[in-house]
């Protein structure tokens, strides 16, 4: 129905798709910058990180996390992680936040 | 920030539910999830149970999204304090879990309580059923344990904020046990704890499976959810007595393969633990991060995008 929610947001569910990331877990240099993430009794190995990105309890962290953002209750996070204020209103304006940054730090260090 | 009345919502999963019990110090316990629950499989029921024996207590869970229901008090509660069950009243919600938990155990003398349940018992014996929740809920211990399941995300969702995204799980718990030769229902929204009749440790389960399709009937029009877990005793404990004893090489054989499969699944649980407890913000933002470096986040906002459109349809 609509009139209730209408600005549509996406869900990071369907950004972050198991389909979609576990192809990448091959390249090792992805996985070794997401490996000091994982739960610390968990093995660093691309089959391990695949196995957490499709469990239910990492769809559940995605879920929670979008749900969060739609709120808009996450400023002490976002300054955590030097994101402007600006990018708590919503999960798009989450995701071109971080785009923003990474951008700006490409362009501040090229490779 | 967690005050320090503040009891986080856990889920009701053996493998938390057994985790928990662990760590109150209650040894030689664990907790399986009955599976065949509609009428057409009550007799497969009663041979796991025969697998299990003894069971300890049940507990009968069910979930409903939507306005707030009450739970449905049983007519009968005995208002009467009783000396011989251990009944407390659910204080707040979310400690459900470790109410349900308790409920069995502390009405089951053949379980090793351990010292901080022992010693929780006789200090609250004399309580009334409110108070008895209310000791629960103020207990450092139960609370901590308890509360080490929640995921350490850097945020608590204001749950009455939430409600305007998604709406809210309401869970109910209701736990069955013997004691002293009755069959008691132990609800924490009810007044008292509720006499269904005569059993013993050996026909119990019996009489308890009609009241819980009675249960199950009663609520088949809304829309819930169930789910039966048994509190029993550690599997791998039980097959290692029975390997000490004079058996065939083929029943050795088959206790040593059993033995193996617990392994496997307490395993799985310390996994799923694990996960349920970690933090993934840091992961969540990372992999944000690598599709932005590829330059594919766009294109997943877009098909994100997409897919919300095609479930509004």
């Amino acid at each position: 129905p609509e009139g209730v929610n209408q600005q549509s947001d996406v869900n990071l569910i369907d950004v972050i798709t198991p389909s979609y990331i576990s192809p990448l877990l091959n390249n090792p240099e992805i996985a070794s910058a997401l490996f000091p993430h994982l739960p610390s009794d968990i093995n660093r190995t691309p089959e391990e990180l695949r196995e957490v990105v499709q469990s239910p309890q990492f769809a559940q962290a995605l879920q929670s996390l979008s749900i969060a953002l739609q709120s808009g209750q996450l400023g002490p996070l976002l300054t955590q992680l030097g994101l402007d204020p600006s990018a708590g209103s919503g999960v798009e304006a989450f995701l071109r936040a971080i785009q923003e940054q990474v951008s700006r730090q490409q362009r501040n260090n090229p490779e | 920030m967690a005050d320090a009345g503040d009891w986080c919502l856990i889920e009701s999963d053996p493998g938390v539910f057994t985790e928990l019990i662990k760590k109150f110090n209650v040894g030689g316990i664990q907790v399986e999830e009955v599976w065949s629950l509609d009428s057409q499989t009550m007799e497969e029921l009663k041979h796991v149970f025969q697998a299990w024996q003894p069971v300890h207590g049940l507990i009968f869970l069910f979930k409903w999204q939507g306005i707030n229901g009450s739970s449905g008090s049983h007519p009968d509660a005995d208002l009467s304090i009783d000396d011989t069950v251990y009944f407390a009243k659910q204080v707040i919600n979310n400690a459900c879990a470790t109410q349900a938990i308790l409920s069995i155990l502390l009405n089951c003398p053949s379980i090793d309580l351990g010292p901080d349940l022992q010693q929780f018992k006789e200090f609250t014996k004399e309580f009334d059923p409110y108070y008895k929740g209310l000791a629960i809920t103020n207990s450092e211990l139960l609370r901590s344990v308890h509360n080490s399941f929640s995921r350490s995300d850097p945020f608590i969702i204001d749950s009455s904020e939430s409600s305007s995204t998604e709406k809210e799980d309401i869970f109910h718990f209701i736990s069955y046990v013997p004691v002293h030769g009755a069959l008691y229902e132990l609800d924490g929204l009810s007044n008292g704890p509720v006499n269904l009749g005569p059993c013993t440790d050996d026909d119990w389960l019996e009489k308890v499976r009609p009241v819980i399709q009675e249960r199950m009937a009663r609520y088949a029009s809304a829309e819930i959810r169930f789910n039966l877990l048994a509190l029993i005793k550690n599997r791998e404990d039980v097959y290692r007595t029975r390997l000490e004893t004079d058996i065939s090489l083929e029943e050795r054989e088959e206790l040593l393969h059993k033995i193996e499969l617990e392994n496997i699944k307490f395993k799985r649980y310390e996994r799923e633990n694990s996960l349920r407890k970690h933090n993934f913000i840091p992961l969540i933002y990372n992999i944000i991060r690598v599709l932005a470096q590829r330059g594919e986040l766009d294109a997943r906002i877009e098909h994100a995008k997409k897919e919300v459109a095609k479930r509004r349809k």
